[in-house]
């Protein structure tokens, strides 16, 4: 495919082909920050489920912290 | 995927950049534009598609999405392409169908083998065989039947190109297939 020579088009097309690539990047950065909060929320409601999961009900606690402070 | 593969290799690959960069490159032709950019590109496309699917006629299904998608921007919109590589034309349509063919057959055949070895040996055997039927069909309209001397070198990038690229669609398809089991 050698001949036709465009200088300006391999010049657009690295252009372009690096703004994809930041693009994508910056996607892949985005989602990968979400499901990292997102996994975190999930550790830490499993571990406040855990905390209350002894007992018999968890509404218990704070039943009865409500009435130690009244 | 198909559709979108398509209308981004329109958009990174104007008209002249990639015989530019065969020319920068001193590298042989006609084929090596193929080869080196455009069979590696589709490959990505495909192999990511069917692995992504993992139903049969995947990897036809996009390759012809990415035919026709092709087409259509090239002919709607009236984008200029290198005429010399048939894009957006009938025999275009054919190169990338038989492409996706022989992408579908290999993924079928190979049933034993692993994802990995898979996907490598279809990169590297359909992109050889979208070379072949360029240099047979296409080029010998456009630009010319290719060197003998040629084809070994062309050949050689090709088999590369086409390993390299299943095996990069490969390493892409395992995180993206996470990232859709997570959303559904």
């Amino acid at each position: 495919m050698c001949g036709l020579v465009d200088f300006e088009a391999l010049q657009t097309c690295i252009t372009r082909l690096a703004a994809l690539l930041v693009a994508g990047i910056s996607g892949y950065a985005v989602c990968k920050a979400i499901s990292f909060y997102r996994e975190r929320n999930l550790k830490r409601e499993r571990q406040e489920e855990e905390v209350l999961s002894p007992l018999p009900c968890g509404l218990a606690v704070r039943d009865s912290g409500e009435r130690s402070n009244s | 995927m198909g559709g979108a593969g398509a209308l981004v290799f329109l958009f990174v690959f104007p008209k002249g950049s990639i015989s530019t960069l065969v020319h920068v490159l001193h590298l042989p032709g006609p084929g090596a534009g193929i080869v080196l950019i455009f069979g590696p590109f589709l490959i990505l496309v495909v192999i990511t598609s069917s692995l992504l699917i993992l139903a049969r006629g995947g990897a036809l299904i996009a390759s012809l999405t990415f035919a026709v998608t092709y087409t259509l921007a090239v002919r709607l919109f009236g984008i200029a392409t290198d005429p010399k590589g048939a894009f957006g034309s009938i025999s275009f349509i054919a190169a990338v169908t038989l492409f996706g063919l022989v992408a579908e057959a290999i993924i079928a055949l190979g049933g034993a083998l692993s994802q990995l070895f898979r996907s490598v040996l279809t990169g590297a055997l359909a992109n050889a065989v979208l070379l072949v039927f360029y240099w047979l069909v296409i080029f010998p309209r456009t630009v010319g039947w290719v060197r003998w001397k040629d084809i070994p070198l062309l050949m050689g990038i090709c088999l590369i190109g086409g390993l390299v690229a299943g095996y990069i669609a490969w390493r892409v398809s395992g995180p993206l297939c996470r990232v859709i089991k997570q959303k559904e």
